[in-house]
């Protein structure tokens, strides 16, 4: 029909080997165990991370000094012998790290790797959220971050005055706390002292950044002394390399659960090679903190000569495709290769929970670690009836709750009924807590009276919290000053669109057993996340999961000033239970002073009205073995086999 | 000349129905259109007290069928007896319908959700179309007839607005105007979300019309009718309300119409992806986006998408058939073509 092209020939056939190699390079070959995470990780950083995420993939490519045993979770040997050695008055605990412990280029794990990981999590610039695990627990911790974070803080300000930058009052005031003042103060009008508020802040902000004072001298000063006696602070810290093999932790207080801590992500051991990838003069930078290249915890990172990741776990990450796959690898180096069945694991990133869902149907998936759809009840169902044995429900270890705000101010130019802890607990007694589990969500989660999951803790007994009692409720309202709900203002309910419908059932109870006005504030999770930890709301909903075995991870939260305390609630009877405690050697009657602790939140003040303990879906192919069930969704998979 | 005028006009307006009425697709739209305004207007003293009963038990997502699967008494607790006193019979009546198209996750009558959903629907689209007739004619009609400099500027702003995302400019005038809005409301936020909405809505859908009418002016302007008014001495105001206005008016109608059933789906769109009508006020896209979430590969609740979703369409397709016959009915050129 038409005359023959050459270039027709050759482009066409380009453009076919083209198509087939584009397909046969995407083609991999698949892992051992595949498993499904909704949001790719965050951070590989274990100093850093804070999302359950992102913990499993840490806890299967590091080691920490214990780990958790994959069926009860409980504390069991890691990298070093168990138990370790605990001194008498149980404040002195001596690890001794396994001497066929050895990180995944065949370097032996040492003591110093474990006080170098641990620095990192509790150095100003590298640690984060988890800081107060170390600062709360061992010996000298808090001061040595105390002391850092004051050194950083002056020298962050005297960075910029020696550029000729202007400061803003808060580095003023950070500047002000360091000793280093005391040589400023002279070159200051009299009217300056020690001990500024904010206001005051301001004016000296102004003060310093007119001033003519060598700036750049003033820094040189205080940053070589800062230099010079960084390592010899860092030694009153309880933390001791005793030989290369034996660390000694010298704790603040005892900890019962300090076994059960050192298996979490921030207290992982970390390979000395990340030194090369640590950036500016002296370790230091201009600010004074200790900061590493980000891209540190890259399997194909190889600036400054760094090898790329190390790691001392059953697995080492072998690949890393951003927001599509992370692949880790068994490591050969590490004691219980040969028994190690799955040699290969994909970390396969779907965003949405319903596509994942679709891709375990389909076979591509052999693990779902949560099932967060919006048919949910479903799932539960077909998992209860046993017609899907693959799904099984994780009691967790974690609460949903609606919390109220405490804080005297106004909001959204209304006055903040829930300062009145009356006006609370009628709120909380007006809530069908049953209606809301076994009617709206259908997911077979345990209904909640208390805050702390019930016998979860073993010897630790929550009090039974209140039932649903709605003539109570309405007196309590009346005696508030608020009769049937008269000037009562306009209520504000703030949540996610994950509680839409929890949210609306709970709307409609208080407008009709209180006579309440509710207004629905649904919003996005960042915008949420901003006004509830700026106390904009008057009721909010939150959740906490527990990140170790004691009370004291949940009751924590309503310790006056914790960063977690969205609700701004402050009782000095609860501090002090809890400070009573944190001095109390003797385990049950530590446990009973938490557990007024707890009376106080959830039978007298209501800072919250505790709603549900979650029942979390999870999906395991039949075919998998090796995975268990458990309350806090760890996921060792190394003892993961598949027999398709 | 005066009664001459005025005889054309109602032989015009008799001929457009006449025409209107012999399009029987359009008739039957304007039934359908009418019905359902009929039915929602009617059932709103129960629905409006109605649509956000709960009851949290075996009604929870229970399907359609015809006799309520809630008790009567279960109702009773929000019916005021001395509101209701002389139609005690109407409520039940109104109340043998709540089963018929299923109920929710929450145990709510999805009927009578759907019916305040549609007339919220149709507030909506009536008042979006509303403001974009007033904003859009007058600023098309004022750039045509200042010309020059003034219609460039003018034009060219509806451009810039043109070729911003309009899902943007909605996100910015809700974050902008919501607080002090809410504040000037006395913190009725519920209504200043619906103001805000109509608002945005409306403040999106006027550009094309001004656009139209623009256009519409610029011609007519030069029209002999049009000059020899001028010539004779007749000032912008009388030349607008004497000639062109009348003339522009089809267009305007037809136009206003079709931007009802527009910002009908622009809000359903808009309250699908969460920033429209907050819960639990109801609106169309706001039940279909619940629905979405109850259609599933393991039980589907069918209901709860199929009936908001087969309101939606019938509301949307009887607007579109009849702005279609309006605009066969009225339009100058089709008007001259079945004249010659």
């Amino acid at each position: 029909m038409t005359a023959f092209r050459p270039f027709t020939w050759v482009g066409s056939t380009l453009a076919i080997a083209l198509v087939f190699a584009f397909f046969t390079s995407t083609q991999e070959t698949p892992a051992d165990f595949r498993y499904v995470n909704s949001s790719g990780v965050h951070t590989l950083d274990p100093a850093r991370m804070s999302w359950s995420q992102d913990f499993r993939v840490a806890l299967n490519i590091w080691e920490g000094l214990t780990t958790s045993d994959p069926r009860t979770t409980q504390a069991q040997a890691g990298a070093a012998m168990f138990p370790p050695q605990l001194s008498s008055d149980q404040l002195t605990y001596t690890f001794t790290i396994r001497e066929d412990a050895r990180w995944s280029n065949g370097d032996p794990v040492l003591a110093s790797d474990y006080i170098r990981g641990w620095r990192r999590g509790m150095e100003p610039g590298t640690g984060t959220d988890y800081t107060f695990l170390f600062t709360d627990n061992v010996a000298g911790a808090s001061e040595y971050v105390h002391w850092r974070q004051r050194a950083t803080g002056a020298l962050t300000a005297m960075d910029r005055l020696r550029h000729g930058w202007d400061i803003d009052e808060q580095a003023a005031l950070s500047l002000s706390r360091h000793p280093i003042f005391h040589d400023i103060q002279p070159h200051l009008p009299p009217s300056f002292f020690t001990d500024f508020d904010r206001d005051q802040g301001v004016a000296l902000a102004k003060q310093l950044s007119a001033s003519t004072l060598d700036w750049g001298d003033l820094y040189q000063r205080t940053f070589d002394q800062h230099v010079a006696k960084m390592d010899q602070r860092f030694s009153t810290v309880g933390l001791e390399a005793a030989d290369d093999k034996t660390l000694v932790v010298r704790l603040l207080r005892p900890c019962p659960y300090f076994l059960d801590l050192t298996s979490f992500p921030s207290f992982l051991p970390c390979h000395a090679s990340v030194e090369l990838l640590r950036e500016s003069v002296a370790g230091l930078t201009p600010e004074g903190l200790v900061v590493y290249d980000p891209q540190w915890t890259k399997p194909g990172c190889r600036k400054n000569g760094y090898p790329g990741l190390i790691t001392n776990g059953p697995y080492y990450v072998s690949d890393w495709k951003f927001k599509r796959r992370l692949r880790m690898s068994a490591n050969p180096f590490h004691r219980a290769f040969d028994t190690i069945s799955s040699r290969t694991i994909d970390m396969l990133v779907y965003e949405n929970t319903s596509v994942a869902l679709m891709a375990y149907e389909a076979g591509e998936v052999d693990f779902l670690p949560g099932m967060d759809v919006p048919y949910d009840h479903e799932i539960a169902k077909l998992a209860q009836t046993g017609q899907r044995p693959d799904f099984h429900i994780c009691k967790t270890f974690a609460t949903y709750f609606m919390s109220f705000n405490c804080i005297d101010k106004r909001i959204e130019d209304r006055p903040n009924p829930f300062i009145d802890a009356r006006v609370r607990r009628a709120f909380a007694l007006a809530v069908d807590k049953n209606a809301i589990v076994n009617a709206v969500l259908q997911r077979g989660d345990l209904v909640a009276h208390t805050f702390i999951p019930p016998d979860a803790l073993q010897g630790y007994h929550s009090s039974s919290g209140i039932q649903m009692d709605v003539a109570k409720a309405k007196q309590l309202l009346d005696e508030a000053g608020y009769p049937d709900g008269n000037n009562l203002p306009a209520v504000t309910l703030l949540y996610v669109p994950s509680d839409e419908r929890v949210c609306q059932a709970l709307a409609r109870m208080w407008e009709t057993n209180l006579g309440a006005t509710v207004e629905l504030r649904c919003q996005e999770t960042k915008s949420f996340a901003e006004d509830k930890a700026n106390h904009r709301f008057m009721i909010a909903r939150g959740n906490w999961y527990g990140d170790y075995y004691d009370p004291t991870t949940f009751l924590d939260c309503f310790n006056t000033g914790n960063g977690n305390n969205d609700s701004g609630y402050s009782n000095e009877a609860y501090d002090k239970l809890l400070n009573r405690a944190r001095n109390t050697a003797n385990t049950t009657q530590r446990l009973s002073l938490l557990a007024q602790a707890e009376r106080i939140i959830v039978e007298k003040d209501f800072p919250i009205i505790p709603l549900l303990h979650y029942s979390s879906p999870i999906a395991i192919k039949p075919y998998v073995s090796g995975l268990y069930p458990n309350p806090r969704l760890r996921f060792p998979f190394r003892y993961v086999s598949v027999d398709r | 000349m005066q009664s001459g005028a005025a005889d054309n006009l109602v032989h015009t307006r008799q001929s457009r129905w006449s025409r209107f009425r012999a399009n029987r697709l359009a008739m039957v739209s304007l039934f359908v259109f009418a019905s359902v305004l009929l039915i929602v207007l009617t059932t709103l003293p129960w629905t409006t007290r109605w649509y956000n009963i709960q009851s949290l038990d075996s009604a929870v997502r229970a399907a359609p069928m015809i006799s309520p699967v809630v008790t009567f008494e279960a109702y009773g607790v929000a019916l005021n007896p001395s509101e209701v006193s002389g139609w005690p019979k109407l409520s039940r009546l109104m109340w043998q319908t709540t089963s018929w198209m299923g109920h929710d996750d929450l145990g709510r009558s999805l009927f009578h959700r759907i019916l305040p959903a549609t007339l919220l629907s149709l507030i909506i689209g009536g008042c979006a179309a509303f403001i974009a007739v007033v904003v859009g004619s007058t600023w098309g009609a004022a750039a045509a007839l200042l010309g020059g400099r003034a219609d460039a500027v003018m034009m060219r702003m509806v451009d810039v607005l043109y070729s911003l995302p309009y899902i943007l400019m909605v996100i910015l005038m809700k974050v902008a105007i919501t607080r002090p809005l809410t504040s000037l409301l006395d913190g009725h936020a519920m209504l200043a979300q619906l103001i805000i909405l109509i608002v945005a809505i409306g403040g999106v859908s006027w550009l094309t019309l001004a656009r139209v009418v623009r256009g519409q002016v610029l011609s007519l302007r030069t029209q002999p009718f049009v000059e020899a008014a001028r010539a004779n001495g007749a000032g912008v105001f009388y030349l607008l309300r004497r000639h062109i206005l009348p003339n522009v008016a089809g267009p305007i109608v037809i136009y206003a119409t079709l931007v009802i059933p527009q910002a009908i789906l622009q809000e359903s769109f808009l309250s699908f992806l969460g920033i429209g009508v907050q819960q639990p006020i109801p609106s169309l896209g706001r039940l279909a986006a619940d629905g979405v979430e109850a259609v599933n590969a393991f039980v589907g609740f069918w209901w709860l998408i199929a009936y908001p979703c087969g309101a939606l369409v019938v509301t949307l397709i009887a607007l579109n058939f009849i702005g279609d016959g309006l605009r066969d009915a009225i339009d100058p050129k089709s008007a001259q073509e079945t004249l010659l």
